[in-house]
């Protein structure tokens, strides 16, 4: 297989529940390696897409790859999978859930097993029944289930749905833990902003089913090529705001911190726009650059609350 | 086919034997093979004593081998063992979907109809299990009381086509399961057709009476009666009633997979 060959495409991946189009036209690409963050709002369509490109459920139209596979069941020998909160056989030992899960995934052995149990950090536990463990643990067993059939891609759909923020420490722990230590391409949607920005090297934004963003963390928080924001405070601001508007390249965002006014500038440095306020006579007492975080972006992106 | 499916197959068994309808059937069997000759020797002891429609019971009893295993298999095939079955059955495709269990195989490199047989296989091996049980426990209980006298050899060809009939019952179960996520749902939906197909076979009779020629042809092959093929394993079995139990099997097996292999799964 090329190297080069994306671990996931989709293209004009779309599902339709009756009059409701959940997943619409959408087209994702991720390079094997990456770690994708896959965001939306609730009712995004984030689930169904990805139950979608695990086959659970049947896509109106569209086409997946993995590895360059087209066949779904090839597919799948590729991919490890933990969608929404995993559920088990509470009654059976996490072993015995995770050799159920190998006899399925028809590779792997006891080692993977082991292997699997040990990255988690339920090496020791392994015999007891799953009844017995809190959210926290199924969530990394659930982890480990999906590690045992020696995929290439890891697809985890909201994998700290539900935690305290103890199992989310957890759990954001051995993600990052498994993005640094191993080669998977890992496919990850979250609401946990903060932590995808950290984790993740590319990110996908969806709403109402459309990628209304896609690309590396870094530049989609820059933004358009050469445009940042700053905060700016005036004890003149009706007089700010005047030469503010005739200014080109400046845009307001909104209220910054300490009532500061937030602006993003393109084609322009803060030194530059500085110094077009004092020679507009406008009396400048702060002007801060910001970075803007991956969760402005999507707030500024979606129309929705985060939930 | 997919090189893992004799360890899904498995996995499923074990599956199945972890719950406690596989496990309930297994002790049942048990209990219905030695109660079935305990029954018998109750039936001797106070057989002197008893008529039935003026005959002395006496004259009707034979107690022997043969006899403690044909009641062995007329107590496995009621009711009870069955049900176990269909909750077995359920419990493997609807309660699997409901907890999303199901989920965690279907994302795994396998058909979907592969997924479906491994089920199967692990149900015919519950079935096959609680037969060999019940008829074990009725052999030796059998000779301990009765001696090896009386002829076990037709029972045992019923035992046989318990199993098939059995088959019928699980692939049916599995259809009717991949319709609902409610074990108890595919319970009543499954008894609900059994009630309706033993009142349309009564039908069918009715008009047998009043000389209706293919009522009676028809009334054979229905799945109902299929599903009794077992029961005439004294008198010989009715080709007919087989070949509508292997039909019967194909056709809800087929269906129950082509079902599974469309079904959203969330």
């Amino acid at each position: 297989m090329n190297p080069d060959t994306p671990a996931l495409v989709t293209e004009g991946l779309t599902r339709r529940f009756g009059d409701r189009l959940a997943v619409d036209q959408l087209s994702i690409q991720v390079q094997p390696g990456d770690v994708y963050g896959f965001l939306g709002p609730n009712g995004a369509g984030k689930t169904t897409a990805i139950r979608c490109i695990l086959g659970l459920i049947r896509k109106d139209a569209g086409s997946v790859r993995i590895f360059g596979e087209t066949n779904p069941v090839r597919q799948r020998a590729h991919v490890g999978a933990m969608v929404e909160t995993p559920r088990f056989f509470d009654w059976m030992s996490a072993r015995g859930n995770l050799e159920r899960a190998v006899a399925f995934a028809g590779v792997g052995d006891r080692t993977d097993i082991d292997r699997s149990l040990q990255l988690v950090g339920l090496w020791g536990r392994e015999s007891e029944p799953v009844r017995t463990y809190s959210l926290g643990m199924r969530q990394r067993l659930g982890i480990a289930r999906a590690l045992v059939g020696r995929p290439k891609l890891l697809v985890l759909d909201e994998p700290t749905n539900g935690l305290d923020p103890r199992g989310m420490k957890e759990v954001r722990d051995l993600l990052a833990n498994l993005a640094r230590t191993t080669n998977l391409t890992i496919f990850i949607s979250s609401h946990l902003l903060d932590e995808i920005e950290k984790l993740c090297d590319r990110v996908g934004i969806i709403e109402h089913g459309r990628m209304i963003a896609e690309g590396r963390v870094a530049d989609l928080v820059a933004g358009e090529a050469g445009a940042s924001v700053v905060e700016v405070a005036s004890p003149d601001a009706s007089g700010l705001q005047v030469a503010l508007s005739k200014i080109d390249g400046v845009r307001e965002e909104g209220e910054g911190e300490g009532g500061r006014l937030k602006l993003r500038i393109e084609g322009i440095t803060p030194s530059e726009l500085n110094a077009r306020l004092v020679e507009s006579g406008v009396p400048v007492s702060a002007l801060v650059p910001t970075e803007r975080n991956l969760e402005e972006l999507f707030l500024s992106l979606t129309s929705k609350e985060i939930t | 086919m997919p090189p893992q499916l004799p360890a899904m197959i498995l996995a499923e068994i074990k599956a199945v034997f972890g719950r406690w309808s596989g496990r309930g059937a297994l002790v049942l069997a048990v209990v219905v093979g030695l109660g079935a000759v305990g029954f018998l020797e109750v039936a001797d002891r106070v057989a002197d004593n008893m008529q039935s429609n003026g005959t002395p019971a006496r004259q009707m009893l034979v107690t022997d081998w043969g006899t403690s295993l044909a009641w062995a298999l007329n107590g496995r095939n009621f009711f009870v063992l069955p049900l176990l079955l269909v909750l077995a059955g359920a419990s493997t495709l609807s309660g699997e979907m409901n907890n999303n269990t199901l989920r965690e195989l279907l994302v795994r490199p396998v058909p979907r109809w592969s997924v479906m047989a491994a089920k199967v296989a692990a149900l015919a091996v519950l079935s096959l299990v609680t037969l060999v049980a019940t008829c074990l426990s009725a052999l030796v209980g059998g000779a301990v009381m009765f001696a090896t006298d009386g002829e076990v050899g037709p029972v045992l060809s019923g035992f046989a086509m318990s199993w098939l009939s059995d088959l019928g019952l699980i692939t049916m179960t599995l259809l009717v399961a991949s319709f609902s996520r409610s074990v108890g749902g595919v319970v009543v939906g499954l008894a609900l057709y059994l009630m309706g197909d033993w009142l349309f076979g009564k039908l069918l009779s009715l008009l047998g009476t009043f000389g209706v020629e293919w009522a009676p042809l028809v009334h054979d092959v229905l799945p109902g009666t299929a599903l009794q093929a077992w029961s005439t394993w004294d008198a010989g079995f009715e080709p007919k009633r087989v070949g509508a139990l292997f039909l019967l099997i194909a056709v809800t097996w087929a269906a129950a997979t082509w079902r599974l292999q469309r079904a959203d799964v969330p």
